[in-house]
């Protein structure tokens, strides 16, 4: 590429961003802004179309990053805590009341919940369940 | 992890909304395409090296999204090279002649010169983007970073466009100047 057409492309190129050399080639500067003014009416019609880049799809995308497991490791999940609260409550009491799976997963415990809490009654755990539950509520 | 996409988001979702619309998909499927790029980015971000820039990294993911998606799509825009030097010859001669496009009516430079440009844009989609950025106003930078290439070959790139545009639209504007 010479120098000449280099200045030339350069020329254009300005007056085509809207910066025009009034001291320029009167011919590249109408054709640039001709081009210009083209693009611009194109731009106008394509930015009618372009979504606004507000809280609806960074809300998607932060729900589908939770869901492929990219949530804050930080943060303990309290939806699985009660979960797992729950299920122990009722493995403890199905447990206490079965002698037979008493004897067959007595060596599966170990657990700190298996071994310490002995509460026997399902309303007693539904009511700390419940209490949990509402803890992940507020929290979440 | 929040915070950074957070953070991200607002400096880049709009402009990669803009870029996805103007590449040629509609406003759902660019909604869908920039979900999927910042999934990408935060799965990449553990193995991102740290070479080069980080902008020039996340817009290389949001071009490879949008490909990926037009390609599901069966949509992918015309390959460029599929035009080679002969080829643009020959429609150099015949885009250039003042005759063969007196035969629609123009009314105006301006009307002339968006007919021309609209043509251009059927053959040219990604040669008539990098014209409207660069009257956006963009840095050659920020064009590089849009398209994929360094800012000496974005240089290069934008000449090869005012060459390329020029057949569709001179006759426009050289009755007037002469």
């Amino acid at each position: 590429m010479t120098h000449a057409s280099e200045n030339e492309d350069e020329h254009w190129l300005k007056a085509l961003a809207g910066n025009p050399d009034p001291g320029g080639d009167p011919k590249i500067n109408l054709q640039a802004e001709s081009l210009r003014r083209a693009l611009q009416a194109r731009k106008r019609l394509l930015d009618t179309e372009v979504p606004i880049a507000d809280a609806g799809p960074y809300q998607e995308i932060l729900f589908r990053l939770r869901r492929e497991n990219f949530s804050n490791s930080e943060q303990p999940d309290y939806g699985a805590m009660a979960a797992a609260s729950v299920w122990r409550g009722a493995r403890q009491y199905r447990l206490e009341n079965d002698e037979d799976l008493q004897a067959k997963t007595a060596t599966n415990r170990g657990s700190w919940l298996d071994y310490k809490i002995t509460w026997g009654s399902p309303l007693l755990w539904a009511l700390v369940a419940a209490i949990v539950l509402a803890v992940w509520f507020a929290l979440t | 992890m929040d915070a950074g996409v957070k953070a991200l988001y607002k400096t880049a979702a709009q402009p990669m909304l803009a870029f996805f619309v103007y590449k040629g998909i509609s406003a759902d499927e660019s909604k869908d395409v920039l979900q999927e790029t910042f999934i990408k980015i935060v799965r990449g971000a553990s193995t991102f090296s740290g070479d080069g820039a980080a902008k020039a990294w996340i817009w290389q993911i949001a071009r490879n999204c949008l490909i990926d998606h037009q390609r599901k799509k069966g949509s992918v825009a015309i390959n460029e090279t599929a035009v080679n030097d002969d080829h643009w010859e020959a429609l150099e001669q015949t885009t250039a002649d003042p005759n063969a496009s007196s035969c629609v009516p123009i009314g105006s430079i301006d009307e002339c010169v968006s007919a021309g440009l609209d043509a251009f844009n059927r053959l040219e989609p990604e040669r008539a983007f990098v014209l409207m950025l660069q009257m956006d106003g963009l840095s050659i930078e920020e064009i590089g970073l849009r398209i994929g290439r360094t800012m000496a070959a974005t240089k290069e790139y934008l000449s090869q466009c005012k060459k390329k545009v020029q057949p569709f639209i001179a006759h426009c504007t050289e009755l007037l100047v002469s």
